[in-house]
């Protein structure tokens, strides 16, 4: 990868800049500046946008055919859509949990990495979005589950968790975006001031707002932001428990458990940070972030990973032992089922991505190490699509009766859907790369110690160690 | 200044709007005077920590002025106490936010589901809440936060185009490095030479004079209009053929893009099928065949003879009622009444209307006449099965039980006309009296 | 949750019980390959072809709506009422018996068959070949026209061609009749009989054969032998107590009795009150029969005739009959094993002890000595009168012999025009005949059949054959009853009876089929009246053949071959083959029926083709896995198909269904001309003249490849886990005991699983006064004949959606007819369980649709509204009996009009929209859809019963699986009124519902199974 970009990347080297704010400030907006990015980013940008094209291709047949192109059939109803709808939604989970829960926490390293985990919330919560629409079998009348008037009084049916999904995960992507935009706005007004272009300043400027720095005007955007994050914390928290309602409130064997919700967010948090981690990695290293998100955060990262990965490690257990303790047969076959039925393979898949592997952060060596760090990244965003399949399809797979039992085969257009929903995710995270500030430009200065009157003096050049805060 | 310097070429071209720049003037079709003349906006003094700003701040706070503010990079902390700023009133407006959230979500699934369309679901109440708590939760975040962050906008006076700071080239780097505080002349203690002693006091980076922006002309700029003109007749479009399409009128069928089931392959009643001749998919039946229940082998009942001759009583299997006698006047309001008239005079109104027009229209038989009084029953009912002269046959239309219904009717009918005192009981002959 | 009673443990695949290493090996593989290839993209039209042909391509016709002409009577005839349905009565024959039907004619239209309730042998059920007729009726690939061969091209000709070609031909055949040979389907028609009397004589030395693709001959043969004059046995198994049957498979769509037998049997297994029936079962494979039986014997067909003979030996020493043409005790070896012998034991004990009361059902394909015998048998037992009664059937010239003459005179050149009437002799006669190369030789062949088939096309004559729904007809039912046929629409395509072609041919005076019928009856039926009374009816009362009084003469005692002195060995060169007719094609000629391809076969649970059957056992002795591609050879003649394991199949004897392999079927079953596969093989080609449906030492050679079995049970390998979840749950869902045990503890059924107080949070919203429909299917009765299955797809409009959607399972049958084993692999029980919409009354499936697509209604329907539906499935997702069924593709309506099937106009496409019941929705794509317990039928019946302002009695109300169901395991009503049947059902005892532990509620209940066997043998 050096060679991409070691001699023709602007974005390396030493921020121009006499004071740190100065620095700071160079170094994300250079970024977003640049005339031309490396060719590292085209060559990314054209995968990305080819798989993109894949998305659209498959789901355009399968509105032309019926959904019976997927592999979906009886018993398994719910094949792969709705697994990458569940795994979409939890990878949307870090952003806000970073940006609402760590703020309220007051974790100042969260300003390293807040801002584009919040893009990744938003950028995820797309994909999801997409397949609740079109894995319905007449995809023309989604609409139909809105409540809107009419004459035929034809309401939506709020018992259905479905129901409860298509609000909870629409409040959830536009208060996220509120969020993301709100952070926005005094760093598009930083854009703007440095903008070297008519349409820039044009564009910045607008989105910008006339945002100047105004004290009173902090005063009531802290406010609005603290109130944000304070409403986006169980939002975050409810979310993924109401996509976990669609199981737990069924019947089926394997579905019917009242661990999900607290499990399902455990797992979200988990498969979020570890998106995060699998962006940022890379991000840092190509747009010159060092100096920004420092070793220091990745490593409080994968801590978080390694919790939450116990977490669902124990919730997997917890599963198995409760359908014993039931002693309800149904239940008690599932779980032994999915442990040594057909589908073995891939809860053992599942079990060594997100709990075994794992394992390792509690070495310091390997949290510390960046390529570690991606690579274990990379495998528990595996397992976690894992951990939706085995949950949807092995357990649909062998329910009550026997004579339905069958074995659920993918067709190539679901392989086709899966992999473009990472085309479209990828085309518009390496957008907001190349347009937008990657980093709080005005939350990492206010976390500096510059930032603070109790010690004033000029500002050092050391970024070492943690500024307080207090 | 030395700091200057070195982002000087940077700051020249990133300054939003220069007085040495004619084409920026030009953006703005009507010339504002020159810059020049301006009057005196405010006093601006600027700051490289934020520590001395927080000193100046207290200064200017204590000096009473209310008209002033500062600019920085970011939220300063402490600058709030410093510059003597009050607690918003933005939680309260959230608050109300959320509750309005909250009722909405309870009325929407209350009314929906128990009281517009109340369904049977699952065995379950029309109404418990449990199911409903999770759309509650949700749409009160929902509005919560859109106004948290509305709010803030309008609270601070945003969107704001333009302000006489963005003319001064350094304040330029209040969103980058610098701090700055300025203070406006509309300031009731604002005096020119106090206050800029009182600014130099507290050893700003800069000290300068801030105009009233002559430039920036107030009204929007004539391509916006224009842009906005042009998207608004856009968007009138659709509703435009929506108008068209329900005022005028047209031989096609509304669109409709996807059958679905609407258009059914199935055959109903009376549809056309192209795979026969008459393009009937109604078929009539094979000749001989006899449908369940449909063997008609009474020759009393359904042909109205007894061995071969005309029934004079009525088949057994028809019993004169009160109940029949109702049913055959119905029955003969309906289909013989239009043409016979409701007194059977052969009177009714399509005679009427007939005759008027007259194209050799013959008038229904009146059925008082002698000869229709003396045929026997099973003769009126043969006439009514297979019609007589011009009179179509209502068999098919008519089920054999209320034919002879009609007969019944019938009878009574001519009998109206027909009795003779010597059937009348003593006191309906007291009441003809 | 833990079971009280000792269960038989189930399992219901060879798969599940041996862990074949193929097996594992599928299972390890993450997504095991498709084993015919079949591509992962589905719903491409390539893959759907035939599924055009039953679908429209107005789906996406257009961005307009449809536009709907209506077309009314001018004059409407009387009693036709549009949009009012009439039903007609009807018949169906097959195999030489009638089977009196009722047709409901939606609009002159028939679309629906159902038994006549009247008949006195079918009384209301029908089997699904008959159900089938109706899609026949409106098949696209039926022959449009006659045609005639021109050198090698065949050209079409105006029926004013032919009569001239007919007129032309007629003086030569009457000069030289000797030439004509007529090949006429085996018919108890009186009609026919006439009129083959008067073409007999027309034409003078003509010769008649009646044939038959399947075995008539041998009962015949054996009651002439027993009592000298051949004779029709007609059972009366409501009376017996103890049934024997020896490779019989009476109850099942083939036998022309069927539907007779299965309700016998039916009413004799009534575990209540009156004594139970007890069923003994010899077979070689698993038949309907064997399912009910009790006890049951896996042997060799073979082995039947020593077998027989050791059971006469027995009975007849203990009756002291010996001597009267008693057998000798045979010297086979097997006869001495314990479970045989005990076996033999048992079941004499139990005859002896039920004189009277017993009697013996013997396969057709068994040779004349054994049927002899078990008639012999039943005499002896004194079953005449109470259990068998025979009446007199025409002596008929032995099909083997008729045909051999036949295929001689015409290589000598001895036969100048032969005339085919409704067979299809090219497929079905014994390959060894040569028939083919036969019809070729002779100057003048004219075949009347349905389709072009695969005798019409070698036949310098093709003439379409009216469809049984076309034409008048007469034929005897199976005990004797003149049965009339009425048709129900003028043939659509100029089709010409049987009768109507030979009064033309014959120069008869009368022409047209109602005359021809009429003047046969003319006797008995003297006036119009009579007459009426009788179409009326659908068959002349008190025609019943007379019940003839037979002696027993003496038989000749025979010797007994090698090969039937064997049972059991699974080696090559000694295994044995059974041809039997297909439960759903017959003989094939219902090959192109795409309802009966799909149709799972009630054992196999295959659809969509033929595979042969082998024993677990034999299956490991020649190293056959299930679905492995198999080489089957007797006699120099060789098979090629994929190979079932099926258990219960008797060691070294192999089963393959007749009637597959079609290449001129049409556009479903095969039809080469289209480059459309065959489905399945075709077993004739094993056939021999000598022994046409058993076959002795044969071989199975394994060849490399597998072949895909499309069932809908079973499609994916059980692995050790499935399997210990099966043995543990099947005894939770199906409850079964024994007689003493269900006599001891008759609530037994509501015990196997023990619950919580199944209570609810919430007061119901509704307390359903009024109706409140429910169900209740007694297993004791159900045969597993799938009649029930054929009848809800006729009467619901469910689509069919093809093999290689049967293999993804997305198969739409709204009610399934699940199969279980239980027992060891070589001698296992059956059960069947029919799984309808169980109309829970807290449907699980409701309370996830986000757009209340369904909800209940006020008289405690699960309503489906499918307008309203989107498609999430997730209603699917929560039902714990699976019993609803979602359109993944364009099943019925086909929008893909550039496909593979251009050949097939939009006109055929309207011709096949005409079976859709009017009074249900077609569902499109992406729509869920289930059972809905008949809505349609109980909205009807509400209908008139308001209209006259009087109450829905019981059992006015039938839905389409309860009216056809031969054996009346199913009733249904109201169950708000304590004296309906199905309330009384549900109050009964062994009632329990499925699953109750969800407190679903459901509506439906089954009454448990009860088994009873002989205290010996347990």
């Amino acid at each position: 990868m050096a060679t991409l970009w070691s001699e023709t990347n602007p974005y390396l080297g030493a921020p121009k800049g006499d004071t740190d704010f100065a620095r700071i400030t160079d170094n994300v907006a250079r970024v977003a500046e640049a005339a031309k990015p490396p060719m590292g980013w085209y060559i990314a940008f054209a995968i990305a946008l080819t798989m993109l094209t894949g998305f659209g291709a498959s789901l355009a047949w399968v509105s032309w055919t019926g959904i019976g192109a997927w592999g979906n059939m009886h018993p398994v109803a719910w094949g792969f859509p709705i697994v990458n709808f569940v795994f979409w939604v939890g990878i949307g989970h870090a952003g806000t949990l970073i940006s609402a829960i760590l703020f309220l926490l007051r974790q100042t390293w969260r300003t390293a990495i807040n801002r584009f985990a919040e893009a990744m919330t938003i950028f995820a919560v797309s994909c999801a979005g997409v397949f609740p629409g079109v894995h319905i079998g007449r995809p023309w009348m989604p609409y139909y589950m809105f409540p809107i008037p009419n004459q035929m009084n034809m309401w939506p049916q709020f018992r259905s968790p479905l129901e409860w999904d298509i609000f909870a995960v629409g409040t959830y992507f536009t208060i996220s975006l509120l969020f993301w935009f709100m952070g926005m706005i005094p760093d598009f007004a930083t854009l703007r001031d440095r903008a070297t272009t008519t349409p820039r300043r044009l564009i910045y400027g607008i989105v910008a707002m006339g945002w100047r720095g105004s004290s009173r005007q902090w005063h009531r955007y802290e406010r609005a932001y603290l109130l944000l994050a304070a409403l986006a914390t169980p939002l975050v928290l409810s979310v993924h428990s109401v996509v976990s309602f669609d199981f737990a409130t069924s019947q089926a064997p394997g579905w019917h458990t009242t661990i999900f919700p607290p499990y399902f967010v455990a797992g979200a948090i988990f498969g979020g940070f570890a998106m995060v981690v699998t962006l940022a990695v890379p991000a840092r290293q190509f747009f010159g972030l060092k100096r920004l998100i420092e070793i220091r955060h990745l490593e409080l990262m994968n801590k978080v990973i390694l919790a939450t990965g116990m977490m669902v490690g124990y919730a997997y257990g917890m599963e198995f032992f409760i359908a014993w303790y039931s002693g309800n047969p149904y239940e008690v076959f599932v779980f032994v089922n999915r442990a040594f039925g057909p589908y073995a393979w891939a809860y053992w898949t599942m079990i060594a991505c997100n709990v075994l592997i794992p394992q390792l952060h509690w070495f310091q060596k390997v949290r510390t190490n960046v390529w570690c760090t991606l690579a274990i990244g990379v495998v528990i965003n595996v397992g976690m699509w894992f951990e939706r399949f085995v949950i949807i399809c092995t357990s649909m797979s062998r329910d009550f009766m026997p004579a339905n039992w069958g074995y659920f085969v993918p067709s190539t257009i679901d392989y086709l859907t899966l992999g473009g929903s990472f085309g479209l995710f990828f085309t518009l995270f390496l957008l907001f790369c190349r347009f937008l500030p990657m980093v709080a430009i005005a939350e990492v200065k206010g976390a500096h110690r510059d930032a603070h009157a109790n010690h004033g003096g000029h500002g050092g050049h050391d970024h070492s160690h943690a500024p307080e805060t207090a | 200044m030395p700091t200057m310097a070195g982002t000087a070429g940077m700051i020249t071209l990133t300054r939003p709007r220069q007085l040495e720049e004619p084409q920026m003037s030009e953006m703005h079709h009507k010339k504002p005077e020159s810059q020049e003349d301006a009057p005196l906006f405010g006093l601006l003094a600027e700051y490289n920590t934020p520590s001395e700003l927080i000193l100046a701040s207290q200064k200017v706070r204590d000096a009473g002025f209310t008209r002033w503010d500062t600019f920085t990079p970011f939220p300063v902390h402490g600058i709030d106490r410093a510059m003597g700023i009050k607690m918003t009133r933005l939680p309260w407006l959230v608050l109300g936010a959320a509750l309005a959230g909250l009722s909405l979500a309870i009325w929407l699934q209350w009314w929906t589901n128990a009281v517009d369309y109340p369904w049977i679901i699952s065995g379950k109440p029309f109404w418990s809440l449990p199911a409903n708590v999770p759309i509650m939760f949700e749409l009160t975040v929902l509005f919560a936060g859109i106004t948290a962050m509305v709010g803030m906008l309008v609270m601070n006076g945003l969107p704001e185009p333009a302000h006489p700071l963005d003319l001064k080239r350094r304040f330029a780097r209040a969103t980058d490095d610098k701090f700055f505080l300025l203070v406006e002349t509309r300031d009731p203690r604002f005096d020119e030479v106090l206050t800029r002693s009182l600014l130099e006091k507290s050893h700003p980076a800069a000290l300068e004079d801030v105009p009233e922006d002559r430039t920036t002309s107030a009204q929007i700029p004539t391509g916006l209009i224009y842009g906005l003109i042009v998207l608004t007749a856009i968007a009138v479009v659709p509703f435009a053929l929506f108008a068209k399409a329900r005022t005028t009128k047209s031989r096609n069928t509304r669109i409709h893009a996807i059958a679905d089931m609407d258009s059914q392959p199935k055959f109903k009643t009376q549809r056309e099928n192209l795979i026969f001749a008459d393009g009937r998919s109604m078929r009539d039946p094979v000749a001989g065949t006899v449908a369940q229940g449909q063997l008609r082998d009474d020759d009393a009942l359904y042909l109205g003879k007894v061995n071969g001759a005309w029934a004079r009583t009525f088949p057994s299997q028809v019993t004169p009622t009160a109940e029949l006698m109702d049913r055959g006047e119905q029955r003969f309001g309906i289909y013989c009444a239009p043409c016979h008239g409701q007194s059977g005079e052969g009177d009714g109104m399509v005679h009427l209307r007939a005759s008027k027009l007259g194209q050799g229209w013959v008038q229904p038989s009146n059925i008082h006449q002698q000869y229709i009084r003396e045929q026997p029953v099973g003769q009126l009912f043969n006439t009514i099965t297979h019609g007589i002269r011009s009179m179509p046959a209502y068999g098919p239309q008519i089920s054999a039980e209320d034919r002879w219904a009609i007969v019944l009717y019938l009878r009574a009918l001519e009998k109206s006309r027909a009795a003779n005192l010597g059937e009348l009981t003593a006191e309906q002959r007291q009441n003809l009296k | 949750m833990n079971a009280k009673h000792p269960r038989p443990t189930y399992w219901r695949s060879l798969a599940e019980l041996d862990q074949d290493p193929k097996f594992q090996q599928m299972l390890a593989t993450e997504f095991p390959e498709p084993l015919d290839g079949r591509e992962m993209a589905p719903g491409t039209p390539a893959r759907r072809r035939f599924l055009q042909i039953m679908g429209a391509s107005f789906a996406l016709g257009g961005c307009r709506f449809q536009e709907d002409k209506l077309l009314p009577f001018s004059r409407r005839p009387e009693g036709v009422l549009p949009g009012e349905p009439r039903r007609f009565a009807t018949a169906m024959e097959l195999g030489g018996v009638a089977t009196g039907l009722v047709v409901t004619s939606y609009d002159g239209r028939p679309v629906k068959v159902e038994g006549s309730p009247l008949h006195p042998t079918s009384g209301g059920g029908a089997s699904s070949l008959h159900q089938a007729l109706v899609l026949g009726l409106y098949d696209p690939d039926r022959s449009e026209g006659i045609t005639r061969l021109q050198g090698q091209a065949r050209v079409a000709a105006l029926p004013a061609q032919f009569e001239e070609f007919v007129a032309a031909e007629r003086p030569n055949w009457q000069s030289r009749g000797s030439s004509v040979r007529v090949l006429s389907s085996l018919s108890s028609s009186p009609s026919l009989a006439a009129m083959k009397q008067r073409f007999l004589t027309a034409f003078a030395g003509a010769k008649w054969i009646d044939y038959s693709a399947v075995e008539t001959d041998n009962l015949e043969a054996g009651t002439t032998l027993c009592f000298g004059k051949p004779h029709q046995a007609v059972y009366q198994l409501e009376n017996a107590r103890i049934v024997l049957s020896v490779h019989s498979d009476v109850a099942s769509s083939t036998d022309p009795a069927g539907i007779v037998a299965g309700r016998g049997l039916a009413r004799g297994r009534v575990p209540e009150g009156q004594p139970m029936s007890r069923v003994y079962a010899v077979e070689s494979s698993l038949s309907l029969i064997g399912g009910i039986a009790d006890h049951r014997l896996s042997m060799s067909a073979g082995s039947a005739k020593a077998f027989l003979a050791a059971l006469d030996a027995e009975l007849s020493s203990k009756l002291g009959d010996a001597g009267k043409g008693a057998q000798p005790k045979p010297a086979a070896k097997f006869l001495a094993e314990p479970s045989i012998a005990k076996f033999i034991a048992a079941l004499t004990q139990d005859l002896l002890a039920n004189r009277g009361a017993a009697v013996l059902l013997v396969g057709s394909r068994l040779p004349p000595e054994v049927q002899a015998l078990a008639q012999r048998l039943n005499v002896l037992l004194d079953g005449v009168g109470r259990t068998v009664t025979y009446h007199e059937v025409p002596v008929r010239e032995r099909r083997k012999d008729a045909l051999q003459a036949l295929v001689q005179d015409i290589q000598a050149g001895r036969v100048e025009t032969l005339l085919v009437l409704g067979e299809n002799p090219v497929l079905t006669a014994p390959t060894d005949l040569g028939f083919a190369a036969a019809l070729a030789k002779v100057k003048t062949s004219i075949a009347l059949s349905e389709f072009e088939d695969e005798t019409a096309l070698l036949s310098s004559w093709h003439v379409p054959l009216a469809h049984p729904l076309e034409a008048w007809g007469d034929s005897l039912a199976h005990d004797g009853t003149i049965t009339l046929a009425q048709p129900l629409i003028a043939p659509l395509f100029g089709g010409r009876s049987v009768l109507e072609l030979l009064a033309l041919l014959a120069n008869d005076p009368k022409r047209d089929g109602l005359e021809i019928v009429r003047r046969t009856h003319a006797g008995s039926l003297p006036n119009q009246k009579a007459w009426d009374r009788a179409v009326h009816d659908g068959f002349i009362s008190g025609t019943m053949a007379a019940p003839a009084s037979v002696t027993v003469g003496v038989l000749p005692t025979f010797a007994l071959a090698e090969s039937e002195l064997r049972n059991g060995e699974a080696s090559n060169g000694k295994l044995e083959i059974v041809l039997a007719p297909d439960s759903k094609v017959y003989d094939g000629r219902f090959g192109n029926s795409s309802w009966l391809q799909e149709l799972p076969e009630p054992l196999s649970k295959q659809t969509w083709g033929n595979a042969v059957w082998l024993s677990p056992g034999t299956g490991k002795a020649l190293s056959i896995a299930d679905g492995d591609l198999v080489k089957v050879s007797a006699a120099g003649k060789e098979l090629t198909l994929p190979a079932l394991h099926v258990p219960g199949q008797a060691e070294g004897s192999l089963r393959i269904a007749l009637g597959y392999g079609r290449y001129a079927a049409g556009h479903v079953g095969g039809l080469a001309s289209a480059n459309v596969d065959p489905v399945g093989a075709n077993a004739y080609v094993l056939s021999a003249l000598g022994a046409p449906f058993l076959l002795s030492d044969a071989s199975i050679t394994r060849l490399d490849g597998r072949q895909a079995i499309a069932s809908v049970q079973d499609l994916h390998a059980i692995d050790a886990v499935g399997q210990a979840g099966i043995d543990e749950r099947r005894g939770l869902l199906l409850a079964e005991a024994n007689l003493e045990e269900f006599q001891k503890e008759p609530d037994f059924a509501k015990h196997l699983v023990h619950h919580p107080p199944l209570e609810s949070m919430w007061n119901d919203p509704v307390s359903y006064e009024g109706h409140k429909w429910g169900m209740a299917i007694d297993l004791n009765k159900c045969t597993g004949c799938s009649a029930c299955i054929t009848a809800c797809q006729a009467e619901n409009n469910i689509p069919v959606v093809g093999k290689d959607s049967v293999l993804m399972g997305r198969e739409m049958l709204w009610l399934r007819v699940d199969r279980y084993f239980s027992g060891s692999p070589e001698n296992p029980k059956l059960s069947f369980q029919p799984v309808p919409c169980q109309q829970c009354e807290n449907a699980p499936c409701e309370q996830v649709c986000p757009v209340g697509a369904t909800m209940h209604s006020h008289e405690g329907l699960n309503d489906m509204v499918y307008n309203r539906c989107i498609g999430t499935r997730y209603c699917s997702a929560n039902c714990p009996y699976k019993v609803r069924r979602f359109n993944y593709l364009n099943f019925h309506l086909d929008k893909v009009e550039a496909t593979p099937f251009q050949t097939v106009t939009n006109k055929k496409k309207l011709l096949m929209h005409m079976v859709f019941n009017p009074e249900v929705t077609v569902r499109a794509r992406g729509v869920m859809e289930k059972c809905t317990f008949c809505v349609q039928r109980i909205q009807n019946v509400k209908i008139k019963a308001k209209n006259v302002k009087r109450s829905i009695a019981d059992g006015e109300i039938k839905t389409a699986c309860q009216q056809t169901c031969p054996a009346s395991a199913i009733t249904f009503g109201d169950l708000n009124d304590p004296t309906s049947l199905v309330a009384k059902d549900h109050a009964l005892p062994r009632a329990y519902s499925i699953l109750e532990e969800l407190n679903n509620r459901p509506r439906v209940r089954y009454l448990a199974r009860i088994r009873n066997p002989h205290p010996e043998l347990g």
